[in-house]
């Protein structure tokens, strides 16, 4: 079966203790804690895989202990050709360990893996789970006036309504920064509220001159503490409502993940009709995502024209959106089991109809933006993101895609009606925010002719099961969709009483915001709103960031010549002595 | 749960005579200056989506702003979260008095969805006054558009509070059944529902109990598949008409004993379209 | 750049006339719930089903009302009350324009039902209405006359007297058949 080999594989390395399997692609390997950091390294740079998720679970009620569950997509390295697993072996394989209450004590993996640092700070931050050896301990998500030793999402710490007293706002607590070292480097703050985007989060750029030399950044002002709300107030039917809310762009993507996530835990089989119909509705969700980002890397760079004729266009695949799914953001309309919303006749037509448009007008625009050689200027050569740095943190959608990693979980993994559809994937080298958005403006022709074969296979049948499915308590699962800014992961135990026992909703952007440090690097500070941009960041999504270098925190601190000569000529990345 | 109690002289600066006397005289140009105060995001698209040229706010005066301190009016969304509560009450304190504060979305006007989570303080009206509410999940460009018109005295307020007090005698709600048994409308709902969602699957329903009535004989098998039949030939939709067969198949069966040649055919040639 | 302008050009004025002229949203968009308070049966399917609890259904202080409330500014328009309520008394409209100016107030809306005691216990348990229209529903349900007595008896009593009643029968050693 799937998965078998490198659990195979895993077994000669470190000790086993239990494997159980969760689905057809997913299984779960129990280790010993001293084991971790060798066998998610094991399994992320030896076997390929990339770091899907991690979930740390208060499981005291079931086993006494704490659970943290590493998980990885099994898909092939993609460094160079060839590198990669073959299509029929592709899967999930996590790495489960035991914390026990007393000490809260296990060895990090970062130093191993840079991609788990977001994730075992959230960790320590929400179950006040220690991760031994993590260079960067400062919290993640909550707000800086949270009371120190309450860490909400255990089970036992808190009611879910409960709200610690605000403190006075002009004493307003004060974040730490990591600073780089060395003279003549100036702070130049952006936000929390600022100009460039619409969304709160606070970087700060030290610069020298006008070249940006580090960042950081502290995000997480959106966090609102869903996952707790989940388990407290919701049952499944509602439980998608509230995933939509987790993002508004791509909400959808977050809706079907969550709902998905909860189907496979209990190997539900949705009807075909509904598979397409959730494809057709993430696909739209994709058309007006990225006509936004397209139409605001133009904005940023001053061509507003270019802005308001794809913002025009974008506003077609609104009201395809208006159409199918009775509300402009796709919301409302997944439940566990299948659809709430049905595609008559009537509606593909007018579909079409509009599809046709959005062909031709983008096509059109973006032709026009292509012949300005002034714009292709500012986007050329900007934010570098290198493959090496991509493959580290596990980058995701079309950042990852525009350094030339061809990695997309339609294509990886294919979900719901993708096995029955094809599609080209966008993969273009260079890693700048050319290349981003080539990517994405590629993957709006490919959403489109995916919208198209959907709608011509639509199958014939219901769109909901016959609702006679039980959840089964302490059942869990990975449900995986890409979004527009790449994989949603979402990882459901299902719980009594129909509510979760725990949810853990990974956004796209987050695994995108660790390595945003190093797109910064090198650049001017005229270009870090363009950068920002084309990340296509979700701050809402992630609700969180600050990014963790581990480099600064180790004794070798790079000099400000290192970086420059690194940014201008993309060799000797910073990351190579942290392996 | 102690939160930000308005300075006097600041509620002194807002009162509604000042309030209104600044709307009169904003009326052809105002600065909108944005707050996300923790939104999922939707709102802010939406805002977004509404400045541009298909909505374009700008023909009565909305000019968007990149400071409070230039603000007239402040858009606010999202449900107040405890991160964002800092920011947003010192940009609260540095637009000029007296200023309208407009609570966009859900979150913005109650909490949405998030009201109660520990993370999130309800609304934007708990932590400072709200003047103009845009409920909406998240509100169409058009309604952005109306709750600005109607701030600006353009358009009518529509909404009004609707108590109803008096319990009146209640009329029959339940039809007569074609079968004599309204088992069988009930089921037929819920498949109908199942094939077709609650929008259009109350549409298939009206459809086929019609296409019932004018077999003449509901409870005649021949009659009834000829009827039904005839009802998919006509139909526009493929998809309401595959439907109909559907409901006839896998419901009226079970009610009316049939034969195996009772049952329609499915197939798209075969019912001629 | 001037093979944009030419786009400009090629696709003219594309502003909507709002709000100087009225604006046709989709058919079928999800717009706010409209409320019929005569076909209200009081079963609150819809407050149960509400993800954001935007609907509420509670006993007034006296508990001789049954109090639905609708709190259009928590409202998420996801139209979960329109799918589950079983006579249509709140459907999703296409309304959109919805703002209201500086009282929050005209965003509710509610109606009052009133109550139904229990005929064993005197508590209040549901609205008057539900009972009716739950016999209304088995009168017409093909049921035979002795049955439709029985159950004519026991829709009037709460869910706890129901239970203890089913208890008692069941435990008096009497054989029962149901049809």
């Amino acid at each position: 079966m799937k998965c078998d080999k490198f659990i195979e594989a895993l077994g000669a390395r470190v000790k086993i203790l239990e494997v159980t399997r969760q689905y057809e692609d997913q299984v779960t390997a129990l280790v010993g804690l001293s084991d971790l950091p060798e066998a998610v390294r094991f399994l992320y740079y030896d076997m390929g895989g990339y770091l899907s998720t991690m979930v740390a679970n208060d499981e005291r009620s079931i086993n006494k202990n704490y659970a943290l569950y590493y998980a990885l997509s099994m898909e092939g390295g993609k460094m160079f050709e060839g590198d990669e697993i073959a299509q029929d072996e592709k899967c999930f394989v996590t790495v489960k360990v035991l914390v026990s209450p007393e000490n809260l004590t296990y060895p990090s993996v970062t130093p191993l893996v840079p991609a788990c640092v977001w994730y075992e700070r959230e960790a320590y931050d929400m179950f006040g789970l220690i991760a031994d050896g993590l260079p960067d301990k400062r919290r993640l998500v909550l707000s800086d006036d949270w009371p120190e030793d309450l860490f909400p999402l255990r089970k036992d710490a808190m009611d879910y309504r409960y709200r610690p007293d605000m403190k006075e706002h002009y004493n307003e607590p004060e974040y730490e920064f990591l600073r780089p070292e060395g003279s003549g480097i100036i702070d130049v703050p952006l936000g929390p509220l600022h100009v460039t985007a619409d969304e709160p989060g606070h970087f700060r750029l030290f610069c020298d001159g006008d070249i940006i030399v580090d960042a950081d950044y502290r995000l997480f002002y959106q966090h609102r503490g869903m996952e707790k709300l989940a388990e407290n107030r919701m049952n499944y039917d509602q439980m998608g409502y509230l995933a939509e809310r987790v993002c508004g762009i791509c909400g959808y993507a977050h809706a079907i993940a969550c709902i998905e996530a909860a189907e496979k835990a209990i190997n539900l089989e949705i009807p075909a009709r509904a598979q397409a119909i959730r494809i057709i509705c993430s696909e739209i969700e994709r058309l007006h995502s990225h006509l936004l980002n397209i139409g605001l890397a133009c904005e940023v760079t001053g061509n507003y024209t270019a802005f308001m004729h794809i913002f025009r266009i974008r506003e077609y695949s609104m009201k395809l959106a208006e159409l199918v799914t009775g509300g402009r953001k796709t919301y409302g309309n997944v439940v566990m089991g299948g659809l709430r919303r049905d595609i008559t006749g009537v509606e593909i037509k007018e579909s079409l109809r509009i599809l046709k448009i959005i062909e031709t007008q983008v096509e059109e625009v973006w032709d026009a933006v292509m012949d300005d050689k002034r714009q292709i200027k500012r986007w050329k050569g900007v934010g570098v993101l290198d493959k090496q740095v991509a493959r580290d943190f596990s980058a995701v959608g079309p950042n990852i895609r525009g350094s030339g990693i061809k990695r997309d979980t339609r294509y990886d993994h294919p979900y719901d009606f993708f096995k029955q559809i094809e599609f080209d994937i966008a993969v273009v080298e260079g890693g700048d925010v050319f290349a981003r958005e080539m990517v994405r403006y590629l993957e709006l022709k490919s959403s489109v002719s995916i919208i198209r074969q959907c709608f011509e296979l639509m199958p014939q049948t219901a769109i909901i099961v016959d609702p006679t499915f039980h959840v089964k308590p302490e059942n869990f699962a990975l449900a995986y969709v890409e979004a527009p800014r790449g994989e949603n992961v979402h990882w459901i135990m299902q719980g009594s009483a129909q509510k979760v026992f725990r949810w853990r909703c990974r956004a796209a952007t987050y695994n995108n915001w660790p390595s945003l440090r190093f797109q910064f690097r090198g650049n001017t500070i005229a270009d870090a709103a363009l950068i920002v941009c084309s990340l296509d960041p979700c701050y809402s999504c992630t609700e969180r960031v600050t990014v963790v270098d581990i480099k600064s925190k180790k004794s070798k601190i790079l000099t400000n010549k290192d970086l420059k000569d690194f940014s201008k000529t993309l060799k000797n990345s910073p990351m190579k002595d942290l392996r | 749960m102690k939160t930000y109690e308005i300075p006097q002289e600041i509620q002194d600066a807002n009162t509604l005579e000042e309030k209104l006397d600044l709307l009169k005289h904003i009326g052809r140009s105002f600065s909108v200056y944005r707050i996300d105060c923790g939104s999922c995001n939707g709102c802010e698209i939406e805002i977004f989506a509404a400045i541009t040229p298909m909505w374009d706010p700008e023909r009565f005066g909305f000019k968007l702003v990149a400071n409070p301190r230039h603000a007239d009016i402040l858009l606010c969304t999202g449900p107040v979260t405890r991160q964002m509560y800092y920011p947003l009450l010192r940009a609260y304190e540095a637009a000029p008095d007296p200023k309208i504060v407009v609570a966009l979305g859900a979150c913005g006007a109650t909490g949405g969805i998030f009201y109660d989570a520990y993370s999130v303080l309800s609304g934007i009206d708990k932590i400072i006054p709200v003047d103009v509410y845009i409920p909406g999940c998240p509100p169409h460009p058009a309604s952005i558009i109306y709750g600005l018109a109607t701030a600006l005295g353009i358009m009518e307020q529509r909404l009004q509070k609707v108590s109803f007090e008096h319990d009146s005698e209640m009329p029959p709600l339940v039809e007569d059944s074609v079968l004599g048994n309204t088992l069988f409308e009930r089921d037929l709902l819920v498949e109908a529902k199942r094939l077709m969602s609650y929008v259009f699957g109350r549409q298939l329903f009206d459809k086929y109990i019609a296409a019932l009535v004018k077999s003449g004989n509901a409870k005649d098998t021949k009659a009834t598949k000829i009827a039904i039949t005839e009802a998919m030939k006509t139909e526009v939709d493929p998809r309401y008409a595959e439907c109909l067969g559907i409901l006839h198949n896998d419901i009226y069966t079970q009610y009316v004993p049939c034969e195996e040649e009772d049952k329609i055919s499915l197939h798209r040639v075969e019912w001629g379209q | 750049m001037m093979k944009l302008l030419d786009i400009t050009e090629k696709y003219g004025k594309a502003t909507h006339k709002y709000p100087f002229e009225p604006y046709k949203v989709a058919t079928n968009f999800r717009g706010k719930p409209a409320y019929i308070f005569d076909l209200c049966i009081g079963c609150a399917a819809c407050g149960i089903a509400c993800p954001s609890n935007a609907i509420t259904v509670q006993f007034n202080a006296d508990q001789s009302k049954l109090v639905w409330e609708f709190d259009c500014g928590r409202c998420i328009f996801c139209g979960r009350c329109d799918e589950v309520c079983p006579t249509g008394a709140i459907r999703l409209s296409e309304e959109f324009e919805l703002a209201v100016k500086f009282d929050k107030s005209a965003l509710i809306q509610r109606g009052e039902l009133d109550t139904q005691f229990c005929t064993e216990c005197n508590k209040p348990f549901t609205a008057k209405r539900l009972i009716k229209y739950s016999f209304e529903c088995l009168s017409k349900a093909n049921l035979g006359e002795k049955r439709l007595e029985e159950a004519a008896s026991y829709l009037n009593i709460c869910p706890t007297c129901k239970k203890n009643a089913t208890v008692t029968n069941f435990t008096s050693g009497k054989e029962m058949v149901i049809e």
